[in-house]
C-alpha cells in the first residue's frame, strides 16, 4: 500500500477511534447527572439547577416541580435539592473535563486506550 | 431454602454450568465487582449443587464464602435441558449451549433478601449507580431501554418484540421488593413461561428460545396498565450497556478500565477499539468474559493484598 495512504488510514482510525471516546465520555456525563430525588428524577443541568435557584431566590422554601417524566414531585426542601443537584452537576463536570483533557492529549491510538 | 424471614438489601444472580460455559467462575468475578462497587453489596448465589460443588473445588471454599453471603440449591429441573442457545464469540465463531433460565422467576422466593437487585453473571457492576433503588419506594425495576458499544441502537427484536409489538424490557437487571405487587410480577412471569407458546403467538415473537427478556416484557406491559405507563421503574431511563456476542474484550486495563473490539455489524470484518471507564457492563460475549476472568482475579488478589 502506498505509504501515503496508510498513514492517512491511520489517521482516519485514530479520528474514529476519538470520536466515539468523545461520546462514551459525554455519555457518562449525562448519566451522572440522572439523580433521583424523593421518588422523581431529575437532570442536574444548567435549567433545573437555574430554576430549583431562581425558586429558592423568591424566598420559597417548598414546591412542586415536574420531574424529567412530567410527574409532579412535592419537593419539601428546595435548598436541599438545590445541593444535590450542584454537587452532582460538579463531580461530573469535572470528571467530564479530566476524561476529556485525556483524550485530547492522547495523538494516538494506543494513548487514547490507555494501553 | 427453607421459609425464612427475608431482610435487608442485597444482590442475587443465578448460575448453572454447562459443557460449554462455566457460569460460577463468572459469578464470583461477578460478586467481587459488586463488592468492590457497591454499598449494598451482600450478595447471594442460587445454583444447583453440581455447580456449587465444582466452585468450591476450583475456586476454593474460602474464597467462595468471602464473596457469596449466602447460597441457595434450586434445581432447574429437566424443562432447561431443552433451553439450548445459539451464542457467537466474534462474527466469525459460535457455539450451542444449554442455557438454563427457566427458574429464574423464582428469585422471588429464593431471594434473602427483602429487597433484591437480581442481576445476570455477564454483567459487571462498575459503579454504585444502582445503590439508590434501595432507598426508594419502587416496587419493581427494569431496564426499558439498552444501547451497545459506541451508542449503537440495538436490534429491532431488542426494542420491540415484532415490528408492531409491545417494548421490550431487559431481565438482565431487575429489582423487586417483596410487596404483594412484586409478587404478582413474578406470578405473571411464572404464568408466561408456563403458556410460552400461547404468548408467542399473541405476541408474535419466536417460540424456540425461552427467554426472560419477553416474559418480563409482558409482564412490565400488564402491569403498565397495557400501554407505555411508568409502574414499572425503568432505572431514571438509563440504557443498559451491552457488549454485543460478536464483539471481543481486548483487555482490562485495570478493574475499572476495558477495552473493547468493537465490529461494525453492517461490515463484520471492520472493528474499532472503544474504551469503557466505570461503566456497568453487559458483557454477552461470554467467551472472551472468560478469557479475561484469570487477569481479573488476579487484579482482585492484587487489590486485597
Amino acid at each position: 500500500m502506498d505509504e501515503r495512504l496508510e498513514r492517512a488510514l491511520e489517521f482516519a482510525n485514530y479520528r474514529i477511534t476519538l470520536s466515539n471516546q468523545k461520546r462514551t465520555v459525554r455519555q457518562r456525563m449525562s448519566v451522572l447527572t440522572t439523580i433521583h430525588y424523593k421518588s422523581g428524577v431529575f437532570h442536574a443541568n444548567p435549567q433545573t439547577i437555574s430554576f430549583v435557584k431562581a425558586l429558592v431566590d423568591s424566598g420559597k422554601e417548598s414546591s412542586i416541580i415536574l420531574d424529567t417524566k412530567e410527574n409532579p414531585i412535592e419537593i419539601e426542601d428546595l435548598n436541599d435539592l438545590l445541593d444535590t443537584l450542584l454537587s452532582s452537576y460538579t463531580e461530573a463536570a469535572n470528571e467530564y473535563k479530566v476524561q476529556l483533557d485525556k483524550i485530547k492529549k492522547a495523538r494516538n491510538i494506543k494513548s487514547l486506550m490507555d494501553w | 431454602m427453607a421459609k425464612t424471614l427475608k431482610k435487608g438489601n442485597g444482590i442475587c444472580m443465578f448460575a448453572y454450568n454447562n459443557e460449554q460455559l462455566d457460569y460460577v467462575k463468572f459469578a464470583y468475578v461477578c460478586a467481587q465487582f459488586v463488592k468492590r462497587n457497591m454499598k449494598n453489596n451482600q450478595v447471594a448465589l442460587i445454583t444447583d449443587d453440581g455447580s456449587y460443588g465444582w466452585m468450591k473445588q476450583s475456586i476454593g471454599e474460602k474464597n467462595v464464602d468471602a464473596v457469596f453471603d449466602y447460597v441457595v440449591i434450586d434445581d432447574p429441573g429437566s424443562e432447561a435441558d431443552r433451553n439450548i442457545r445459539n451464542h457467537h464469540d466474534s462474527p466469525w465463531t459460535d457455539f450451542n449451549a444449554k442455557f438454563t433460565n427457566t427458574n429464574k422467576h423464582r428469585v422471588f422466593n429464593n431471594t434473602p433478601f427483602e429487597r433484591t437487585l437480581l442481576i445476570d453473571t455477564d454483567f459487571l457492576v462498575m459503579n454504585d449507580f444502582y445503590d439508590y433503588v434501595f432507598d426508594s419506594d419502587f416496587e419493581v425495576g427494569l431496564h426499558r431501554y439498552a444501547e451497545y458499544l459506541g451508542g449503537e441502537i440495538p436490534y429491532q427484536s431488542e426494542v420491540t418484540l415484532n415490528t408492531s409489538g409491545i417494548n421490550h424490557w431487559w431481565s438482565t437487571v431487575v429489582y423487586f421488593d417483596q410487596s404483594p405487587l412484586s409478587k404478582l410480577f413474578f406470578d405473571i412471569w411464572a404464568h408466561v413461561k408456563d403458556n410460552w407458546e400461547y404468548y408467542s403467538l399473541l405476541y408474535q415473537f419466536p417460540p424456540a428460545l425461552f427467554r426472560t427478556d419477553f416474559c418480563v416484557s409482558i409482564a412490565a406491559h400488564l402491569f403498565n396498565g397495557l400501554n407505555n405507563d411508568d409502574f414499572v421503574h425503568d432505572f431514571l431511563g438509563t440504557p443498559l450497556l451491552n457488549m454485543d456476542q460478536k464483539d471481543d474484550i481486548v483487555k482490562f486495563n485495570n478493574l475499572d478500565d476495558v477495552i473493547f473490539l468493537k465490529h461494525n455489524r453492517q461490515e463484520p470484518w471492520k472493528n474499532i477499539l472503544m474504551k469503557y471507564s466505570g461503566d456497568n457492563l453487559h458483557l454477552m460475549n461470554k467467551r472472551a468474559f472468560d478469557r479475561q476472568i484469570d487477569f481479573i482475579r488476579q487484579s482482585f488478589e492484587g487489590a486485597t493484598s
